[in-house]
């Protein structure tokens, strides 16, 4: 079992430290980290110094922080799609004589390793939150906790899937997961439902929540119970791993076997949103949306999963009664250019870099540039459209006259500004894959980040300005569909 | 149909293909055979557009593929050495995806779709993803793909590798038919008794260039090796020799 174990973790371990072990990694996790801290900080202390405390601390910061514990739950199912079982080198590994208990005992380890990233990452934003508003901290280590219980039946529900999809079919085990992944936003719900923002958030993690970090709590109501609960936190999804897979060996091959079945949720639901494009760019979006919606991108959907936080923070920073007509609009344009940062990076360079493999399939095709660009463009739009909504919604909805009368004039300055946006992210990721550049598919959002806030601001002032965005990047639009269709490209043979 | 000629292409220092010429005209089938690293890869790729010869051209139906690499992409059907597929996506979403892609009627093209999913038998399984599929499934679907929208010149890479017997069987009729309708069709595969027996006239690219052209009775009469198959001719033609394995796994022989 222990050569077996050290063997594994050899291929393995040499494996992902060719994948992740290099200083971008380190610097893209110490950046992610300070990023959060600050988001932490400025949405504790704003969101805070916005709403009344009380109705802060009881409504809209468990609220917050189930969002971001079902990040987190989403985030660790990806982290461990990616780990051992679902590896393309397994099939090698279990060809060769391998004990099962290496293989369970190694998962564990990936497990940890992933949920010790994603902690630094919740650490770093509830630390900043902290920092923001002294008040919430007493919420956070108990949603925190409660999330560990997530992870854990998730950890189950995964190991256990094909058992129960055996057992009670597709429909049963889509129920299942859909309680597991809104479980975190139960409890909050409810308590936000029972109290109306009455009662004092310290019963909040003695009275409401079950497991056993609340009873580390009890037992030791210090730090001392804090860091209990949070080692408890980290360490509950690993057990709830192993525990599942001891005695379930054939659940490790069937684990790498194909799953069986008809698409399930994807459904052919997402024919209706392109149907009125032109044939190629709805062959394109068609597919994408279908990749999409059937979980081929994982990180997108969890970025854009996140970005329902983004309305939710405009809206708390609207109610901010000091701030100038001026400034709310331009503040509203600046959350309208995060959001298509966002898409646009999504749409136009990651999800074509996520699909490369199957590039020579596209490139097989008799595809014009225009249309690649077209459909992708499409594509960040559309996915930016239920948001860009969202905002000018809580405009419209408003409780002061002046801000209300804005609703026009910022939904044409924001969409408006959302299809530039999207255009040059699309633009950007065609000339980044066509010149293999990675260095400039990195400096894409810093880039986008500084070309929208200068046409948020143009565009705050008249939005009439946004018809000069044709003028300046028609050349490069031509030159980015010229690019796609002569650019060289590998076979189909590299790993995706 | 197709002509390509003089073909070079350098990677650094390396180079891959050293000026390769030959033609294929319509109803005839081509069978190009080489070692690994002859260059069969890289010349399907410049066929296709992917890559930028450094010298020569490459014409498809009349059309300069470096000039209108989209236009001459509609011209020809391609089936890559691997079936690099979605694994999200079902047989017919596929087909219906490609079809969009190269313009097609959709009832007419959904029609064709499942025509060739019947003939190569994928019609129970069209609805399934194709990540759920065996190898020679996806290799089906990426025929189906390839054939979608009648293009007049087709290139094969390595088609029936992972398919079962009936399946090669079923692309043996494909591709009789195919000549028949008088399409342009291009074969590379390592099986060389699977390239004698479906192909006319064959290439046998060795080291970047082409060292052997013609019909097999051609090859056969340029090696003065009458009735010699395509496997002996490849041989001679590369400058080797078939080797005896006979005493690979006996340790004392290697210590002799």
């Amino acid at each position: 079992m222990r050569a077996s174990f050290v063997a594994l973790a050899r291929a393995r371990g040499r494996l992902l430290k060719k994948r992740y072990g290099n200083g971008l990694s380190v610097v893209s996790l110490v950046v992610f980290c300070v990023i959060l801290f600050y988001g932490g900080e400025s949405m504790g202390g704003a969101l805070f110094r916005a709403e009344k405390s009380a109705a802060y601390l009881s409504q809209t910061l468990p609220l917050m922080l189930a969002s971001a514990s079902l990040a987190m739950v989403l985030a660790f199912a990806w982290a461990l799609r990616q780990s051992l079982y679902q590896a393309r080198e397994l099939t090698i590994l279990l060809a060769q004589p391998v004990a099962t208990s290496a293989f369970v005992l190694w998962r564990g380890v990936e497990a940890l390793i992933a949920l010790l990233i994603l902690s630094l990452f919740s650490g770093a934003f509830l630390m900043g939150l902290y920092q923001g508003c002294e008040e919430a901290f007493p919420v956070a280590p108990a949603l925190g906790a409660f999330a560990s219980l997530i992870f854990m039946i998730l950890g189950l529900a995964l190991t256990l899937a094909p058992c129960l999809q055996r057992m009670a079919g597709r429909g049963v085990l889509g129920a299942l997961g859909l309680v597991v992944l809104s479980a975190p936003f139960a409890l909050p719900l409810l308590y936000v439902l029972g109290q109306g923002g009455g009662m004092s958030v310290e019963e909040l993690p003695l009275g409401y929540l079950p497991g056993g970090s609340q009873a580390l709590l009890i037992v030791a109501p210090d730090s001392s119970g804090v860091l209990l609960s949070v080692l408890w936190a980290l360490l509950s999804p690993v057990i709830g791993f192993v525990w599942a897979q001891v005695g379930f060996d054939d659940l490790r091959d069937r684990a790498v076997g194909f799953p069986r079945g008809r698409p399930g949720i994807g459904g052919t639901w997402p024919t209706y949103v392109v149907e009125f494009f032109p044939g190629p760019v709805r062959g394109l979006l068609r597919r994408d949306f279908y990749l999409l919606v059937r979980g081929s991108f994982y990180r997108g959907l969890l970025v854009l999963g996140m970005l329902c936080l983004l309305p939710m923070v405009y809206r708390g920073l609207l109610a901010d009664d000091s701030m100038n007509i001026f400034f709310m609009e331009f503040m509203t344009l600046l959350v309208f250019v995060v959001l298509v940062s966002a898409t646009s990076f999504l749409c136009g360079a990651d999800f074509p870099q996520h699909r490369r493999r199957q590039l020579i399939f596209e490139k097989a095709q008799p595809l014009t540039g225009r249309q690649v660009l077209w459909s992708r463009t499409s594509l960040a739009f559309l996915l930016s459209v239920p948001y860009g909504v969202a905002i000018i919604y809580f405009v419209w909805s408003h409780s002061r006259a002046n801000i209300n009368e804005l609703t026009l004039v910022l939904a044409v300055k924001g969409f408006g500004l959302m299809a530039c946006l999207c255009h040059y992210g699309a633009v950007m990721g065609m000339k980044a894959e066509a010149d293999r550049s990675g260095a400039e598919g990195m400096a894409f959002p810093i880039i986008m980040g500084m070309l929208g806030m200068f046409m948020a601001f143009i565009v705050n002032i008249h939005w009439a300005l946004l018809l000069v965005y044709p003028f300046i990047q028609g050349s490069a639009s031509l030159q980015a569909a010229r690019l796609y269709e002569f650019a060289e490209i590998e076979g189909g043979a590299e790993p995706s | 149909m197709i002509e390509i000629e003089g073909i070079k292409k350098s990677y650094g220092d390396f180079e891959a293909l050293k000026g390769v010429s030959f033609s294929v005209k319509g109803g005839e089938v081509f069978g190009l055979v080489g070692l690994n690293g002859a260059g069969k890869s890289t010349l399907a790729k410049i066929l296709m557009g992917f890559l930028r010869p450094d010298e020569g051209s490459v014409k498809v139906a009349d059309k300069l593929v470096a000039e209108d690499p989209v236009q001459s992409r509609r011209s020809l059907g391609y089936l890559p050495e691997e079936s690099v597929l979605y694994s999200e996506l079902t047989a017919l979403e596929h087909l219906e995806m490609v079809a969009e892609l190269r313009g097609l009627e959709r009832g007419e093209a959904l029609k064709q779709a499942s025509r060739f999913l019947d003939f190569l038998e994928l019609d129970e399984a069209r609805e399934r993803p194709v990540g759920t599929y065996s190898k020679g499934m996806r290799r089906k679907t990426a025929i189906a793909c390839a054939l979608l929208g009648d293009p007049p010149a087709l290139l094969f890479d390595e088609p029936t590798s992972g398919l079962d017997p009936d399946g090669a069987l079923r692309f043996s009729e494909i591709l009789t038919e195919l000549k028949r309708q008088g399409r342009a069709l291009i074969l590379t595969s390592h099986v060389l008794p699977e390239i004698e027996q479906r192909c006319d006239r064959f290439g046998v690219l060795d080291k970047g260039e082409i060292v052997a052209l013609g019909t097999l009775a051609e090859l056969q009469e340029k090696a003065e090796r009458e009735g010699a198959n395509l496997e002996e001719l490849f041989l001679h033609f590369t400058g080797r020799e078939r080797r005896d394995a006979r005493g690979l796994f006996d340790d004392e022989k290697t210590e002799e």
